[in-house]
Order: structure tokens, then sequence, then C-alpha cells
């Protein structure tokens, strides 16, 4: 009823979507760029977080290349918050990025090892999420 | 030297811990239904804080490749330490026999209309009206909540947030996709007619405000009424008065006419047509004491086509999430809120001096029926 309803909404779905999106690229990180050997009992993890960002970067994809033009349920999986500013930052790079998104997505699927450029692109989506779900927060408490 | 992250990790811990005493502190003095929202906050708290340790115990937490995105966690495992400490501590600590009386009534409001997750902890803390707290199970209600059942359907209303959040592929995923077919539709047609630059961005800019929040307004009222029936558009009319321009719109909220329209769609789906007309009737007395004008392009903004489909999408949800609907919930001898609500209202409008009385008599009832001895 009040702002504030609709506000704890919006940082609920942007703060999981940040929360989800960055700790599946911690977890690649550390297996890719530190080469730190999965131990078999984190295997799973590591499985569930490839197979976690490849989904997420689909409806990401999706979203950044079609907009509302074809709107499917599998964007709503990424906060229209976050597409809102990822577009705003990207700009002029657009059509790089969402290329090298489809790569990246295409290398999860193929359980290829990803690169330092895959994981550039990356952090640049967990920025954009942490800032959205920041500036939500802020939001909600008026600060 | 230990790095900033990790102190700003430690000082972190410190805050959680206390917090995490505090609660502790008041497991003898709550009663079950608060007790048990303590102890859900205090294991998510704990778990939290498993987090805290494991990242501080991380040989990798300094590596300037992973630091930036432990940094993300951090944000995220703070902003929940505040949320605790500012939402559920808070209530917890001050809880009145209000509080008390509104949680057990939100708890019957949830098993009336067949709300299956569990039900939201209530407090009369909020300074801004009514509030739902998603991420933290919380409805904030103004200070003199527990006695006034004319404002209860706005009980509803927090309640059906919830819904959305926690069933948004059922709820508001299907609403999404109506409204970007609705809009991306009159963004085609207008390119066909070659309407002039300024129109098409009016399309857009409604676009936008449709899909980032008013969608979900739209649909928490039509949920509402599904569950509350007339009572809900008359409260709603109620509150619309204290609000000045009916036609005026924000980022978050939608006009309170166009929330009327919404609120009467889902009325008549329910067959309450007589109720409805009955209420638009209220409205245009509302309008006469209170002259405006609507807006130009409003009839864009709020078309009655894309109302009436966000109604039946609602509906249908409804139905097939299993809620009972107003009329069923009168029917039922355990629906005593419901009937309640429903029959405060009437009692209003029948005899509005007479009323405190019956409001009066009603809340002792209620408090009878929902708190346990």
């Amino acid at each position: 009823m009040s702002d504030l309803s609709i506000i704890a909404h919006d940082y609920a779905l942007n703060a999981e979507f940040a929360r989800k999106f960055n700790e599946a690229v911690l977890n690649l990180k550390r297996l890719y760029l530190l080469r730190r050997a999965a131990k078999p009992e984190n295997q799973a993890g590591v499985e569930e977080s490839r197979s976690e960002l490849r989904r997420l970067l689909e409806s990401l994809v999706l979203a950044l290349q079609d907009g509302a033009k074809n709107w499917t349920a599998d964007q709503a999986q990424v906060p229209a918050d976050v597409i809102d500013r990822l577009r705003n930052r990207l700009k002029g790079e657009m059509p790089e990025t969402v290329a090298e998104l489809r790569r990246v997505t295409e290398n999860l699927a193929k359980s290829v090892a990803l690169d330092k450029p895959a994981f550039a692109v990356l952090d640049r989506v967990c920025e954009a999420a942490d800032a959205t779900a920041s500036a939500a927060f802020r939001r909600l408490r008026r600060i | 030297m230990a790095s900033l992250l990790h102190n700003l990790l430690l000082d972190l811990r410190r805050r959680g811990r206390c917090i995490l005493k505090e609660l502790a502190a008041l497991e003898d003095i709550l009663s079950v239904e608060f007790n048990a929202h303590r102890r859900e906050v205090a294991e998510r708290l704990s778990r939290a804080l498993g987090v805290v340790d494991r990242m501080l115990s991380d040989p990798d937490l300094a590596d300037p490749l992973l630091e930036p995105n432990f940094f993300i966690d951090f944000k995220r495992l703070s902003e929940l330490i505040l949320n605790v400490e500012d939402s559920s501590l808070l209530i917890l600590k001050r809880c009145s026999p209000e509080d008390r009386f509104l949680s057990a009534l939100l708890q019957q409001i949830c098993r009336e209309v067949g709300y299956k997750n569990s039900p939201p902890l209530c407090s009369a803390l909020s300074f801004q009206y009514f509030q739902a707290l998603m991420g933290m199970d919380i409805i904030m209600t103004p200070q003199n909540q527990a006695s006034d059942l004319l404002a209860l359907p706005d009980l509803y209303h927090e309640l059906a947030h919830f819904v959305l959040f926690l069933q948004r592929a059922e709820f508001e995923v299907p609403l999404l996709g109506l409204i970007h077919g609705f809009f991306a539709n009159a963004i085609r047609k207008g390119k066909q007619q070659g309407l002039p630059k300024g129109s098409m961005n009016i399309i857009r800019e409604n676009h936008a405000l449709w899909t980032s929040s008013w969608h979900v307004e739209f649909a928490c009222d039509m949920i509402a009424t599904y569950w509350c029936g007339p009572a809900y558009g008359m409260a709603n009319l109620r509150l619309s008065a204290t609000r000045g321009d009916p036609y005026q719109d924000n980022m978050t909220h939608p006009a309170d006419d166009a929330r009327r329209a919404g609120i009467n769609c889902i009325l008549k789906l329910a067959g309450e047509t007589r109720a409805a007309d009955e209420i638009d009737h209220m409205w245009d007395d509302l309008k006469r004491l209170s002259p405006s004008a609507r807006p130009p392009g409003y009839a864009k903004r709020y078309a009655t086509r894309l109302l009436e489909q966000l109604a039946q999408c609602v509906y249908t949800a409804c139905e097939e999430s299993g809620f009972r609907d107003f009329a069923e919930q009168q029917k039922r001898e355990d629906a005593f809120v419901s009937r309640a609500v429903s029959a405060a209202w009437q009692a209003f409008r029948h005899d509005p001096g007479e009323f405190p009385s019956f409001e009066s008599s009603t809340i002792d009832r209620l408090k009878n029926q929902i708190v346990p001895a």
C-alpha cells in the first residue's frame, strides 16, 4: 500500500539475483582463474554454479538483445532494474557485450573452461546487479 | 596487515553476534507466534554468520581477482543484518498486545483465504501506512490498526504482496507477459499509423510504468478483492478519499481511479456486478466532492482492455492456486474474519453513527475467537 512494499519487493528480487549471480561467478573464478582444483566434495557445487550461471545468462542475453519486443517468461529471471542498469552502462558496447555473454553461455553449456575475458564481462554483470541491489536497499532505508 | 574487507567482515560478525544475543534473550518473554519468527530469524542470521566465518578463513579473500566478488557478498550480508535489526528485532523487542492480536488475526486470514506459506508477522509499528517487507516476512500496519475494522481489507492487500513475490511464476510473470505483449502491439500499431515521436514516447513511458511497479499494485488490489470482495472496493474508496486527486499517479502507484477500475473488473468476474456498480456510484459522489479532470491521455494510459486482461489472469491464478474467494469464505462458519470485515462495511453503510459500538463489540469478539487463552 505504501511505496515501501513496492521497494521491498524490488529489493528482494534484485538482492537475490545479485547474490546468486555473484556466488556462481566467485565459485567459477576460483576454479578457472586461481586454478584451485575442485575437491570431490565441492564438485557438485561447481556444476551447480555452471548450470545456474548458464540459466541466468540465457535469460539475460534474451532480455538484452530483444527487450520487450519478443518478451518471454524466461526473461523474468533477471530483474527489470538490472536490465535497465546494464542497458545504461553498456550503451555503445551492447552488441559486443551481448556477443561475449553468448559466447560464455555456450562455453558453459559445453563444459569448456572460462577465460579472463569471460570473467571480465561476468564481472560487469555482477557490478550492475550489485549496484541495483544497493540502490534498492538505500531506497528501502531512505538513506 | 589484514585487508580492509577482512576488518569489515570482523565488524559485521561482531554486529551480527550482538543481534543474535539480543534475539536469544527474548526467547522466554515472547508468545508462540513471535518466538517462531524469532527462531527463524536467528537461524537465518546464524547461517549468514557462518558465511562470514568461512569468508574470514578463506585463503583467497585478499586475492585481487576475487576480492571484489567477496565485497559484493559482504554487502548482501550486511544488508541482511541491518534488515534484521531494523525490522525483526525492533518488532520482537517491542511487541505489544496489539501486535499479538494483529499477527493472530493475519494467521486466521491466511487460513481463511487458503494462503499456503507461513503467515508473516504483523506489527503496528509503521509510520507510513501499511508496508509488506517481503524479505523479512513482516507486515507493518498503522498504530491504530488493531481497532480499525474498515481498514482491515488493506491487510489482505499486503498479504497479496507476499503471494506475488513467493508465487512469482504463477502471478507476476504471466502478468508481465500480458503487459509486454499489449505495449509491443501498441508500438507496432503506432508505427504503422505513423504516430509522431512524442506519442510513441508516451507509449514507451506507459509501458515502463506498468512493468516496473504498477502491475504489482494492480495485482495486489485484484488478489485482495478476490479474497475480500466488495469490502476491498469500499476500503479503497475510503483510502482514496484521503489522498486527493484520483487521477494522479506516480512511479510506484497507479492512479486511484484506475485501481478502482481494476478492483471492479474482479468484482464483476466474481459475479458481484451490483456491488461493483454501487462502488462506482460512491466514486461518482467522491469525484463530485472533489472535482478533478482526467489528464490528457488518461484512457490510453489505463486501457480498459489491459485491465480486463490482467483481472482475468489474476482471477485464474487465484483459482489455480486454490485460494478461497470472498463468496466461498462467506459460506464458511470458520471464516469469521472475512465475515466480520464484510459485516463491518455493511454496518457502516447502514448506520455510520452506530458503527463505533458495532466495531468495538466485533473486535472484542474477534479477540476472543482468535487469541489463544
